[in-house]
């Protein structure tokens, strides 16, 4: 369809009026768009429409009617604001809870982060007291075997160059134990390890009774059968030696 | 009357109340006329087009100038706000009756003819149509029928409508070049 065909059609005439269907009215406004010869006819049309449609319109106070008019506005403005206010309430409302969850969110995670590390830190102080515990057991038995009446205490002196060492023995012949306090020897260097001997004085014959192991217990317990008469540490290669090193005897002492 | 002007449309859709007025000024007298000759009321053709003004206000950002012409779409709010008064009124006239008389009847019964030189000047233009066009320009125009339901109303097929009733509107437009 040309344009002088649109023109001729009466199309246009009802676009302006408004009779057209939606298709055919959204067609036309494209037409009409896109062709400045259709939209000036288009404007042609509206013109004749409009002074007819003014022409019929009755006298009236114009501007008392618009008064009224920007009362009504005036209102719906100020109604209007309070609903954008209520609207802006319910968008900030909408917001914050968006941030309280994530917030909360993160704070849950956080929070179940903190716990997971809280219960490792409990399993790890849950073994720290159970060795302890046995710690403290062990501290205990040494004590009660200390304290009985039959256990020998033996002070063993620093020998030769390590006059400053010393150790003491705790032996009880009946029961066949003996507990090494080894808080007044140096550190055992690198690779050696302190060994305690048990000795019978006549002829000098020393027995192994076991090498001093490193960890934080200072009182340690070796099964002693021996007839012991006097007790030697001496230090060794790590793992120990069947006979003592006598030149690295570090502690001596006799049963009186 | 210009062009549409898009601008102040825009503006008042912005919220712009200088470019409302501006708009009312501009469009109140025809809509007054569409309004008046639907309700033939004075006093409630004016309340009605308050009312269709503050639609406009309100409604203004639901324009949108790539479906039609601004001036069809204020049309068209005082076209139903017009029928809404009739229909809520339970007016007299059924809208079946709404065509039973037209725009020239009022025109005819209007006291202060000299006093509106527009008026005048619609009379003559009117005067010189033919019973036709006047029947279809009030059908199409003021009362807002489609052309589907005008042809049943004024019993011809609705082709030969569209086309009569541009003839009828370029005889109304070589009268008012004249």
């Amino acid at each position: 369809m040309d344009i002088q065909d649109t023109k001729n059609s009466g199309d246009l005439e009802a676009y302006v009026c408004g009779a057209l269907t939606r298709q055919e009215n959204m067609a036309i406004a494209k037409l009409v768009r896109e062709n400045p010869e259709l939209e000036e006819e288009v404007e042609a049309i509206e013109r004749a429409y409009f002074k007819l449609a003014a022409g019929i319109a009755p006298a009236a106070d114009e501007i008392a009617i618009y008064e009224s008019i920007k009362g009504y506005i005036r209102e719906g403005k100020a109604k209007s604001e309070d609903n954008h206010w209520s609207q802006y309430l319910g968008w900030a409302a909408a917001i914050v809870l968006l941030f309280g969850t994530s917030y909360m969110f993160y704070q849950n995670t956080e929070l179940n982060d903190e716990m997971i590390s809280i219960v490792q830190k409990n399993q790890i102080l849950n073994v720290e007291v159970e060795s302890l515990d046995s710690l403290n057991l062990d501290y205990k038995e040494a004590l009660a075997f200390i304290k009985k009446p039959n256990t020998l205490k033996i002070n063993l002196a620093g020998q030769g160059d390590h006059g400053t060492a010393n150790a003491v023995v705790f032996h009880n012949k009946e029961q066949n134990i003996t507990y090494l306090d080894i808080t007044g020897l140096p550190d055992a260097p690198a690779n050696m390890t302190y060994q305690l001997w048990s000795l019978t004085l006549n002829p000098l014959t020393p027995t192994n009774l076991g090498i001093v192991a490193v960890d934080n217990k200072n009182l340690i317990e070796f099964t002693n059968p021996n007839d012991t008469e006097a007790f030697g540490i001496t230090l060794e290669e790590a793992g120990g030696s069947p006979t003592p090193t006598l030149e690295r005897l570090y502690t001596l002492g006799a049963i009186e | 009357m210009n062009a549409q002007p898009d601008l102040l449309i825009a503006r008042m859709q912005e919220g712009s109340e200088v470019a409302f007025t501006r708009i009312y000024e501009r469009y109140q007298k025809a809509l007054h006329g569409v309004i008046f000759a639907i309700v033939k009321k004075e006093d409630v053709a004016q309340e009605i087009l308050q009312d269709v003004f503050i639609k406009i206000w309100k409604n203004a950002d639901t324009y949108d100038s790539n479906s039609g012409r601004f001036f069809t779409w204020i049309l068209n709010i005082a076209r139903n706000a017009s029928v809404d008064y009739l229909r809520s009124k339970r007016h007299k006239n059924s809208l079946k009756n709404l065509s039973s008389d037209n725009f020239v009847d009022i025109i005819v019964s209007k006291s202060d003819l000299d006093e509106q030189t527009n008026t005048m000047f619609v009379k003559q233009w009117v005067e010189k149509l033919e019973p036709m066009c006047i029947k279809i320009i009030d059908v199409i125009f003021f009362k807002g029928f489609t052309f589907k339901d005008g042809a049943e109303e004024l019993d011809m097929p609705s082709g030969t409508l569209k086309t009569r009733h541009r003839k009828c509107l370029n005889s109304l437009r070589e009268m008012m070049v004249n």
